[in-house]
């Protein structure tokens, strides 16, 4: 049996008259690297927020970790805000011993050590914040978030910032929190990250849930009526073609959608009848191309 | 428990490691009592001069007893100066003249001479004030001719200096004027001077505290006392105080608005709730406050004690000035963190801070009349307002007069209802506050979060 770490359930947040986060439902499972995409604004972190119990919901339950009280959870609970909220005037090693305090650990120096070894950052240990790069200060609120090891890491756009190396050492280790056990939730607004990274997407625009489950189902549910083909020489459609519900050509492509995905081997029949196909792919989309059509539908709505 | 106990730990460290507290620290009680203490030091820097007093003695009589007075000042004048070289010993050896004038090493002698003629017309008022302006005579003085007539009435006699107001020599004169002419006119009723001198020795009438019994039983007294220990010993306390709270409260405003501007609150309330934050930070600032209330204790019991004032203060007000002192600074601290929490800059800030010193300074602009009236009703309405109350409550207590058993627990009972519910308000709009990018400013926009969530 599934056991999930976030359980929520109608919840509802409002900002005077703004609905920030409207009738959310979501089960994250443990030990699962669980992705929160949308575009700016869409309420993903006013969604981390109501789990870390930082905002109270107006509707609806929350479930962390198997508590409901608020802050219950909070010890096992690791969080990496979008924006660095360091002391500037304390050393490294000041401030992720005094974040680990308040995380309940008492003496929390080894873990430290280990951390700062594991994000090559030891040398600044006994520097101060305020003289730290950002990308260095980003490793340093990381560590901050990990290094009480919590149960439930949140990251809230965690790759922001960061040089494409550092994003990849990131990335690293964002995986290995997973193969410990640990669950992961993270925001984002590049579909590509969190292509790469994610078990599961909950997909949120304006403040609603519009997808939600795990990454391979949905790029499937979504990428099973779409086909990319290629005539002979790059050579036009047959024009009688049919079940097509839309066709996009792309330098000497046709990238199309079928009405219904059971029309596949029949237009794959058609095709091959004419004798002169050179391509044909069923296509999976990206979650970019998934998102831009889902967004694209609730602005017609 | 422990989250708020790190908070704390953290937070009195921030609030006493820096070099802006440790500047401050020091620098306060410069400013506030440093004058009292510098003055006569640095007084005693600027060189001794000998001033060029004229007199024209229109009654032709009183010259020669004025050269002579002059002459034994100036004589007793250089004996001291001699004797302070020798002692270097500057704060402790003022000494008086016969006519009470405090002699330092930096008191000028007066070189006094007749004018040419003894009565001045204008032409002379104006070469002699051209002189004065130029800085070759100090002063000159108009005795005019009937001053030593019969008939009583008052004769005034012109001091024309730049700072006559103010002049020390004119004081001197005065006395020395008024010495002659009144041994002149007891000579002229026939009365012999010395049998006067001896009947007008002055009796006097010394301030002294009221007697307690002594561990033999019998009675015994602190001793005098004076104006200095009267009226400044209960606003040194006050002062005391308040530099307390003003040190506490201050970093409470920086500390709020470092973790909203820095994003901080929001990793911080990923671990604690806002309550325990607050508790904490509250916690962390009454220990950094002691602190203070310990070193700036020593300093004064120190000062107190090189001045022998020691026995003029009240130490049954100890405790009492530790729980007001208390009680301030959670209820000042709560609204400062409440004030930082609720704006972005610190500019922003000056509209809502306004009014909270005004009332914590409250005491401060009504002391004199409340140290001489300690049950008097500003004093008593001031030391029940809870915002007032800590700095006027110690300052009655510090007034040495009887102030009602019942008022000071009664007072403190109220404070701390008071502070508590400012806590619990301020909380809420802590709360509130601490993730919003937009600033209150105004107390009305600051109470409108009280029912946001």
């Amino acid at each position: 049996m599934t056991s999930y770490v976030v359980e929520l359930a109608g919840v509802t947040k409002r900002f005077g008259e703004q609905v920030a986060v409207d009738r959310l439902d979501l089960q994250v499972p443990e030990g699962s690297i669980h992705g929160f995409i949308g575009p700016n604004g869409s309420g993903k972190t006013t969604t981390l927020r109501v789990i870390l119990r930082i905002h109270q919901p107006d509707a609806g339950c929350v479930r962390v970790l198997g508590k409901d009280r608020s802050e219950a959870a909070n010890d096992q609970l690791g969080y990496l805000p979008e924006e660095r909220g360091l002391y500037k005037r304390m050393t490294v090693r000041q401030v992720l011993r005094y974040f680990a305090q308040l995380k309940g650990v008492r003496r929390p120096d080894p873990q430290i050590s280990w951390w700062l070894d594991r994000m090559g950052a030891r040398e600044f240990e006994h520097k101060r914040v305020e003289q730290l790069s950002k990308g260095m200060a980003q490793k340093v609120q990381f560590i901050a978030a990990v290094a009480a090891q919590p149960r439930l890491v949140i990251l809230d756009e965690p790759f922001s910032g960061l040089d494409p190396v550092s994003q990849s050492a990131m990335r690293d280790v964002v995986l290995e929190l997973r193969q410990t056990g640990t669950t992961v939730i993270f925001s984002t607004h590049d579909m590509e990250v969190a292509q790469g990274l994610c078990d599961r997407v909950l997909m949120i625009h304006r403040g609603r849930k519009v997808l939600d489950g795990p990454l391979d189902s949905i790029r499937q549910q979504y990428g099973s009526n779409l086909l990319r083909v290629r005539m002979d020489g790059g050579a036009a459609l047959p024009a009688d073609l049919r079940g097509i519900a839309e066709c996009v050509a792309t330098g000497g492509f046709f990238d199309l959608r079928l009405a219904d995905h059971s029309c596949r081997p029949e237009l794959l029949q058609q095709l091959a009848a004419r004798g002169n196909l050179e391509h044909f792919e069923v296509v999976r989309p990206s979650l970019r191309d998934i998102f831009v059509r889902i967004a694209g539908t609730e602005q017609t709505t | 428990m422990h989250k708020m106990f790190t908070i704390a730990r953290r937070e009195t460290s921030a609030m006493i490691a820096t070099k802006a507290f440790l500047f401050t620290l020091v620098m306060m009680p410069i400013l506030m009592f440093g004058g009292i203490f510098l003055m006569p030091r640095l007084n005693r820097l600027s060189p001794a001069k000998t001033q060029r007093i004229s007199i024209a003695d229109g009654t032709g009589m009183l010259m020669p007893g004025i050269l002579a007075a002059n002459e034994a000042r100036n004589t007793a004048l250089r004996s001291a100066k001699t004797d302070l070289r020798d002692r270097d010993k500057a704060t402790e050896a003022e000494s008086e003249d016969d006519d009470g004038e405090p002699f330092g090493p930096n008191t000028d002698l007066w070189q006094i001479e007749a004018t040419l003629s003894n009565t001045l017309d204008d032409g002379a008022r104006l070469k002699l004030s051209d002189e004065i302006r130029s800085g070759s005579l100090y002063a000159f003085v108009e005795i005019p001719p009937e001053l030593l007539n019969d008939g009583g009435s008052a004769v005034s006699v012109p001091f024309v200096s730049q700072d006559a107001a103010i002049s020390s020599a004119r004081q001197w004169l005065q006395g020395i004027i008024q010495q002659q002419v009144r041994s002149r006119r007891l000579h002229a009723l026939g009365l012999d001077p010395a049998v006067v001198a001896k009947a007008d020795v002055p009796v006097g009438v010394n301030p002294v505290l009221p007697y307690t019994r002594s561990v033999t039983g019998g009675a015994e007294t602190k001793g005098g006392t004076s104006i200095l220990v009267t009226l400044f010993l209960p606003f040194g306390v006050m002062a005391l105080m308040f530099l307390v709270i003003f040190l506490a409260a201050q970093p409470m405003l920086e500390s709020a608005m470092e973790e909203k501007g820095q994003r901080i609150a929001e990793v911080l309330l990923g671990s604690v709730s806002p309550s325990q934050l607050m508790a904490g930070k509250l916690l962390g600032n009454l220990t950094g406050s002691m602190l203070i209330f310990v070193i700036y204790g020593c300093g004064c019991w120190l000062v107190l004690h090189h001045n022998h004032w020691e026995q003029h203060l009240p130490w049954s007000l100890v405790p009492w000035f530790i729980v007001f002192q208390v009680l301030g600074v959670v209820l000042f601290s709560s609204v400062f963190l409440t004030i930082g929490a609720a704006i972005s800059e610190l500019k922003e800030a000056q509209s809502l801070l306004l009014p909270v010193w005004l009332l914590l300074l409250a005491p401060m602009m009504v002391w004199l009349s409340a140290v001489r009236e300690p049950n008097g009703p500003v004093a008593l309405a001031l030391s029940f307002f809870p915002p007032s109350a800590p700095l006027m409550m110690v300052l009655r207590l510090a007034s040495g007069q009887t102030i009602p058993v019942w008022q000071p627990p009664a007072a403190a009972m109220l404070l701390l209802a008071t502070s508590a519910a400012i806590v619990y308000l301020a909380g809420r709009i802590y709360r509130t506050s601490l993730l919003r990018v937009d600033s209150a400013r105004s107390f009305r926009q600051l109470l409108q979060r009280l029912t946001s969530q």
